[in-house]
């Protein structure tokens, strides 16, 4: 008999839910943060040293925002910092087109992980339940009474990133379809090797741009990478669909 | 390093199937008290379709406005579906720029509110891309910081 937990969304019979609409369950992984921070940046000024040293001895999965004029932007391919991670490290090396503050989360997984989750149960439930039962867990020194959800690690009336699949492809190719049969377009997370200006084994995060293209479909995730050399790459799928609420 | 974890905590541990929840690894639970996880509250997570306007003169439109009044400014994180109104399977995270034009899509959190926007700049030598054009947003408004 195994043993384990399942802990179903607000809303949602747990003995039905589909795998995207539970909050976490024993099956499969969420994102534990490790660290988190700020690094400032001036406008035309350059940077080329460390943001954070995490000494976690592999390089883990991390993720950026940027704020500037009161704006706390995600990443992407129109504020394209180069950012990487190593082994020990989060590194800048670029130079600041605005002056703000870079905000860093850097997860306890690592990021070069062949995994996959699998799935369970893969049909939607349409039966709510009353929604009067969950679980909710505090942080260390934190008071489970409080109003503040930041206060709290996971909660059933929130949603968690639910790792389905992560894993990498080595610089032999210049793209991969990555089999994940969830049966809807799935959320993902890629990072590059970006060889060309960072050092081996440096690693940052990979937006879709004119030369690297994302597709998706029910079954399948595809990249492209229309650049040379080929670069290694790697990827996490997430239990949350793009194409819909979930 | 601006460690934010407790793994000595030992109030709340489930290792994840398959392995030994005694683990002194953090890797091998899916829950364990002593870590904060990305969450989001069910109202914070949607989609939104949206037409892009046919003028091509620079303006910021308003894509999608959600008022979450937090008081602080949330991590968010959102995916635009279509990028080029030809393979409706392609999916880019934003901030998403085209290319030829730097008209870009980008989300952002102040305070109270999460914006999705879209920016047209002036029309350089190439013709733009986006106006009139159909995307579809994936966006989630974490509730950490």
């Amino acid at each position: 008999m195994s043993i384990g937990i399942k802990v179903s969304r607000q809303g949602y019979d747990v003995h039905t839910a589909s795998d995207k609409q539970l909050a976490f369950t024993s099956e499969w992984p969420l994102l534990p943060i490790e660290a988190e921070g700020t690094f400032d940046i001036t406008t035309s000024s350059s940077y080329d040293e460390d943001i954070t040293t995490h000494n976690l001895g592999y390089v883990p999965v991390f993720m950026i925002w940027v704020e500037t004029s009161s704006k706390k932007y995600c990443v992407g391919s129109a504020f394209p910092y180069n950012i990487y991670a190593t082994t020990t490290k989060l590194h800048i090396a670029d130079t600041a087109f605005d002056t703000g503050t870079i905000h860093y989360k850097i997860f306890r997984r690592p990021l070069l992980t062949e995994y996959d989750a699998g799935n369970l149960i893969s049909t939607d439930a349409t039966e709510k339940d009353s929604g009067d039962l969950g679980l909710i867990v505090s942080l260390p020194g934190e008071d489970v009474s409080s109003t503040d959800k930041r206060d709290f690690g996971v909660r059933s009336d929130m949603r968690q990133l639910m790792i389905h699949k992560t894993g990498y492809f080595d610089n032999s190719t210049n793209g991969a379809n990555v089999t994940h049969n969830l049966g809807y377009k799935p959320m993902y997370w890629f990072y590059t090797e970006n060889t060309f200006y960072n050092p081996a084994g440096a690693y940052s995060i990979q937006s879709q741009t004119d030369d690297f293209i994302i597709s998706a479909t029910d079954t399948t995730l595809t990249y492209t990478f229309y650049g040379y050399p080929w670069l290694q790459h790697a990827y996490l799928i997430f239990k949350d669909p793009l194409n819909e609420a979930g | 390093m601006a460690s934010i974890s407790t793994e000595d905590d030992k109030i709340f541990r489930v290792s994840i199937s398959g392995e030994d929840v005694h683990t002194s690894e953090p890797e091998d639970f899916s829950v364990h008290s002593g870590f904060d996880y990305p969450k989001m509250e069910e109202s914070f997570v949607g989609i939104v379709e949206y037409t892009c306007p046919a003028s091509t003169a620079a303006n910021v439109y308003t894509v999608l406005e959600v008022t979450h009044n937090l008081g602080y400014k949330p991590n968010c994180q959102a995916f635009v579906e279509d990028v080029n109104n030809v393979t409706p399977t392609q999916f880019a995270t934003l901030p998403f720029l085209d290319g030829y034009t730097g008209n870009r899509f980008a989300a952002y959190t102040t305070d109270t509110k999460f914006i999705i926007e879209y920016v047209v700049l002036t029309p350089g030598i190439f013709p733009p891309v986006f106006p009139s054009q159909d995307f579809k947003f994936k966006y989630q408004i974490w509730v950490n910081d």
